[in-house]
Parts: C-alpha cells; sequence; structure tokens
C-alpha cells in the first residue's frame, strides 16, 4: 500500500489521502476497473467515524483497489470554496473533482462512493449527476417507514416504558397536532412518524427517491444499502426497504444488508469489521466485475 | 496550508503545516492531538487553533501520531513511548521546516501528557509546554473511557438496550480492551496506568503554562511538581467544560472561543 497526501481541485482547497494498492497486491490480470471515494459522515474529517475510512482504504488496496478519501469544501482540512453553490451542491462539485485526482493518480475513470450517513445523500445526489460514478453504497440513510417498522418501534417502546405511560404520551401528541393550525404532513412530531404520514429525517419523498433510483439502475449503477441496527426508531428489520419501496420498481435490484448488531457510528471493533465487510464485496464487484467472487476473500484486519 | 507526509521510527506520519500569515515571530508551536475519539472530537478545533496561531505570525504543525488518523499503521499499534518519539520527529520536522530558533509544544487531553513526557528525551531546547486539559491521572482516564464506551452504546441503542442482555454483555466485553472504537491494548494500558502528577511533573522546558479547570484531579499536584522540575510554571484557569469524549455529537463541533482566546493571548504574551 502507498499513500499520498495531497491538496487538489481547482482551487487547491481540497485535503486528500490517495491510497494505492502496493504493486504484489495488484493480481494478475486486468487491473482495477474502478476505484473506491470516502468522504466525510457529517462533519467527521475525512478519517472516518472511528477511523474506519483509512481501515476501509487500506482493506481495498490489499484486494487491489486505489481509493481517495478527501474532506468536502470547509470540512475537516479543506477549505471554503469561493463559490456561491449551496452546500450540497458543492459536495457533488468536490466529489468531482476528488474523482479528477484519482484518475491523475491511477488512469482509473470509473468510481463507486462510500456514502456514511450524511456522505449517503450526497453520493446519491453526485452519482444522478456524474456518469463516472458506477456504483453507490448507502449506508444509514433514506430509511422509510413501512406499517410493519411502525408497529414494531410500538412494541419496543411498550416493552420498555410499558402501556399506559406510551397511550397517554400518543394521545397527548395527537391531541396537539389536531389543533386548528397545525399542518400534519409539515411536522415532524412523533404521532406524524407513526402514522405513516411522514418520511425520516433527511430523505426526500419516496416517490422522488424511487424515481431517481430507477434512473440510476437504468444506467447500470451498482446501488447497496446497508442499515445499522440502533436505530430501530427509523429502521427496524431486514426487509423495511424492500418493503417501503415495493411497487417502485427498484426494491429487486438493490441489495440491502441489516446489521443489528451495530450502531449508527460502528463504533465497536466488532461492528467496525462487519460495515467493512460489507463494503468489500460491492467494492469488488465494481472493480473486477469478471472475477468478483461470491464471497470475497476473508480479510485480517490488522486491527 | 500544506499536507505532509514525513517519516517517525517504523512509518511514515500525516501532518499539516500552517506556514505565518502574518508578520513572522521566529517561532514554532507544535500541535499534539489527543487520543481516540477525543481526537476526532478536537480535530476542528485544533485546525481552527492552527489557522489563528499562524494569522499571528507562529509557524504551525499539526500531525496524527503512528496508528492514528491519517499517519501509517493500524489502531492498537501505537503506545505512549512510540507517540512520544513521534513528537520528537514532528518537531525536527517543524524546526527543519519553519527554521525557527524557538519552539512550543501544546498538547490536548492525552497530547499534552504525552508532550510532556516527550520532553524528558529530547535533545533540543524546548522555549515553551503548554499542557491543555492534560490527562494527570492515568487510571482516572481508563475508568473514564471504559464509562463513557458504555454510555455511548445506552445511548445509540436506546430502547434495546433496556431490554438486550446480550447486546449489553458484548459491549461490555468490547470495552475491555478498547474505548469508543480505538483499541486499548495491555501495553497500551499498563503505559496510562504509570501517568501520574508525578511523572508528568518532570516535563522539561524553559517555561510551563498549564491551561485547564482548578478543580480537575491531580491539577494542583501537577503544578507543584512542575515548579520543582521546569522553568517558569504557570496555571491558566480556562472555565469551559467540555465532554472531549462525545461519541453520538457526530454532527457538532467544538471550537469554544474562550479557550481559543486563552490560547492565543497566552501564544502572544510569552512569544
Amino acid at each position: 500500500m502507498i499513500e499520498t497526501s495531497l491538496c487538489f481541485g481547482a482551487q487547491g482547497n481540497l485535503v486528500g489521502t490517495i491510497c494505492l494498492p502496493a504493486a504484489a497486491s495488484n493480481r494478475a490480470g486486468a487491473p482495477a476497473r474502478a476505484a473506491i471515494v470516502l468522504f466525510n459522515a457529517g462533519i467527521v474529517h475525512r478519517i472516518g467515524p472511528h477511523r474506519i475510512n483509512v481501515t476501509l482504504a487500506r482493506a481495498l488496496a490489499a484486494i487491489g483497489i486505489a481509493s481517495i478519501r478527501f474532506d468536502l469544501a470547509g470540512l475537516g482540512d479543506s477549505d471554503n470554496d469561493a463559490s456561491t453553490r449551496s452546500f450540497e451542491a458543492q459536495a457533488v462539485a468536490d466529489i468531482g473533482a476528488a474523482m479528477d485526482a484519482l484518475t491523475a493518480a491511477t488512469g482509473v475513470r470509473q468510481f463507486g462512493l462510500f456514502g456514511f450517513c450524511s456522505g449517503a445523500f450526497h453520493s446519491f445526489n453526485a452519482a444522478q449527476a456524474d456518469v463516472r460514478i458506477i456504483g453507490i453504497l448507502l449506508f444509514e440513510a433514506y430509511r422509510y417507514a413501512t406499517l410493519q417498522s411502525t408497529c414494531r418501534r410500538l412494541w419496543l417502546r411498550f416493552r420498555l416504558h410499558g402501556v399506559v405511560p406510551n397511550l397517554l404520551r400518543l394521545a397527548g401528541k395527537y391531541t396537539g397536532q389536531l389543533r386548528p393550525g397545525t399542518d400534519p404532513a409539515a411536522s415532524n412530531a412523533a404521532a406524524v412518524k407513526v402514522s405513516g404520514a411522514g418520511f425520516i429525517g433527511e430523505s426526500e419523498p419516496r416517490a422522488a427517491f424511487a424515481a431517481a433510483m430507477r434512473s440510476l439502475l437504468a444506467r447500470g449503477v451498482d446501488v447497496a444499502m446497508v442499515f445499522a441496527g440502533d436505530g430501530l426508531e427509523t429502521y427496524n428489520y431486514a426487509g423495511q426497504f424492500a418493503a417501503a419501496m415495493r411497487g417502485r420498481g427498484i426494491a429487486a435490484r438493490i441489495p440491502v444488508t441489516f446489521l443489528p448488531a451495530i450502531d449508527h457510528v460502528a463504533t465497536g471493533k466488532p461492528a467496525q469489521r462487519q460495515l467493512i465487510d460489507s463494503v468489500l464485496p460491492w467494492a469488488l464487484r465494481l472493480a473486477r466485475p469478471q472475477a468478483s467472487p461470491a464471497t470475497p476473500p476473508v480479510l485480517q484486519l490488522s486491527d | 496550508m500544506t499536507p505532509l507526509r514525513f517519516q517517525s521510527s517504523g512509518g511514515q506520519l500525516f501532518g499539516i503545516e500552517h506556514p505565518p500569515l502574518a508578520a513572522a515571530r521566529n517561532q514554532s508551536v507544535l500541535l499534539c492531538n489527543p487520543f481516540g475519539q477525543e481526537a476526532i472530537r478536537c480535530h476542528r478545533l485544533l485546525r481552527v487553533l492552527a489557522v489563528q496561531l499562524a494569522r499571528q505570525g507562529f509557524h504551525v504543525l499539526r500531525f496524527d501520531y503512528f496508528g492514528t488518523g491519517d499517519a501509517d499503521g493500524a489502531d492498537g499499534e501505537g503506545s505512549l513511548a512510540r507517540w512520544a518519539g513521534d513528537v520528537l520527529a514532528a518537531d525536527a520536522v517543524l524546526r527543519a521546516r519553519s527554521g525557527c530558533e524557538r519552539s512550543t509544544w501544546l498538547g490536548l487531553r492525552l497530547g499534552a501528557s504525552i508532550a510532556a513526557l516527550a520532553t524528558q528525551r529530547s535533545r533540543q531546547r524546548l522555549h515553551r509546554l503548554i499542557l491543555w486539559d492534560p490527562v494527570i491521572d492515568g487510571t482516572d482516564y481508563l475508568a473514564t473511557l471504559h464509562a463513557a464506551h458504555l454510555q455511548a452504546a445506552r445511548n445509540s441503542f436506546g430502547t434495546r438496550w433496556g431490554f438486550d442482555a446480550r447486546l449489553r454483555a458484548r459491549v461490555a466485553a468490547e470495552a475491555d480492551d478498547e474505548a469508543l472504537g480505538f483499541t486499548i491494548t495491555s501495553a497500551l494500558r499498563a503505559e496510562l496506568q504509570e501517568l501520574s502528577a508525578a511523572s508528568l511533573g518532570m516535563a522539561r522546558a524553559d517555561d510551563v503554562a498549564v491551561l485547564g479547570r482548578a478543580d480537575t484531579q491531580g491539577m494542583p499536584t501537577l503544578c507543584a511538581a512542575l515548579d520543582q522540575t521546569a522553568g517558569r510554571t504557570g496555571l491558566c484557569l480556562d472555565p469551559t467544560y467540555i465532554n472531549w469524549l462525545s461519541n453520538e455529537a457526530i454532527d457538532s463541533s467544538i471550537a469554544p472561543a474562550t479557550s481559543l482566546k486563552l490560547l492565543t493571548q497566552l501564544m502572544t504574551k510569552a512569544a
């Protein structure tokens, strides 16, 4: 593995580290078709929560896949951009600049994006804007409620807090929202989520999400989704994404992994390993579609 | 601002150099990171501090120890002794690149403790050592990390934590050899258990300043010990309380104006 840290981008304001496989790690045969782009989760700088981007980059290098981990403009070590773009549009532009830098270093012209938490939204946006992106892995985003997830959530609450306190709480919420002048659709209150009227977090409405996703799938983008197990309020069973997207023409084409033992930021070492083990098969499919085995090689992560 | 990779024993370290943005003061400042989640949490804070010091004419270097951040090495391969050696390697790079005659080391949390230990191995004269909320009692720090690991899991898993005994048992087992996702090897644990006001009090510099809260456990003992061995020692009171260990505050940054102002005043007055 060879790592190089650099400033890049049109204004030289972005900071990142390119991680290249050592020559010995480049398996015999065709070079990797794609490289992987890693960047911020929330405001955590480019190394990722608990340094997971560094561990992942080195695991990718060990199987012959190059990567860049970098800070979006204004985050981590990267300076702000002088443009007047929105943060979301700037993130898409920055991801484009990171791909340019990787092409300059490796010659690779196709990419996969690992979107961790808020990075998943940027990955989804960037994939719609840039045809160089042939894969996105979205971790912990686009969690849409279903009747079953709502029932499970209520069951969990009743189990923990008891029936009477929960009934009183729900009655209070509904009563508040039935007051004149309250727009339930605009509310983020728990009762709206319980009723299934709303969508969760920053995710866009499911119809718009599904339409954009259909376009990506039609283009051949390899989309994978991974969900953690600590957000049982929002995602609480393996088939939730498929159920939420039933009839929208995407569910059967997107592999979904539910990891009930890990938390949203993959805190413990076992959680980090599980998440990385979920990313590697997707990365292999992108980078070595011919050689990609049904199950990837078992890697001995040094930590 | 320039990203660097430079050699220390056994691998390359990552650093970011901030050359002076105003009339140069002929003084370099080496910023020493905390450990683990605390280093993640204060990345922005140290970056802001570096820029502010560069604007005051200081030549600043931030860097990652071996096995941390963007440096070579896997989590769990570091130790206090190795990281103290990394401080010396980073200081040599900074002195060579800046050409400054006077050097200050400014460490935060465990970074302060590592810097204090590194002074005892340095052959170069150190103009100033600033210990910002240092980890004084290593045993107490280990207990704090252990509690933080359990608390973070309790907060993350919420409802489930209450009734999932297997989850609680698994997290409790994790906490024996890691803290918030960062490995604590038995060797590192042993080194931390040796950390005390007495061991930090052996620090050597022309001038030592401790920035922290007066009610921090061990603070009076540390200041008294530093008075005996170092040059002039001063305790600069910072009333700011920061939860350096927060795991779930992924979308909240910390850059407390009070602390930054105190630090830049401390630096500019002394320079």
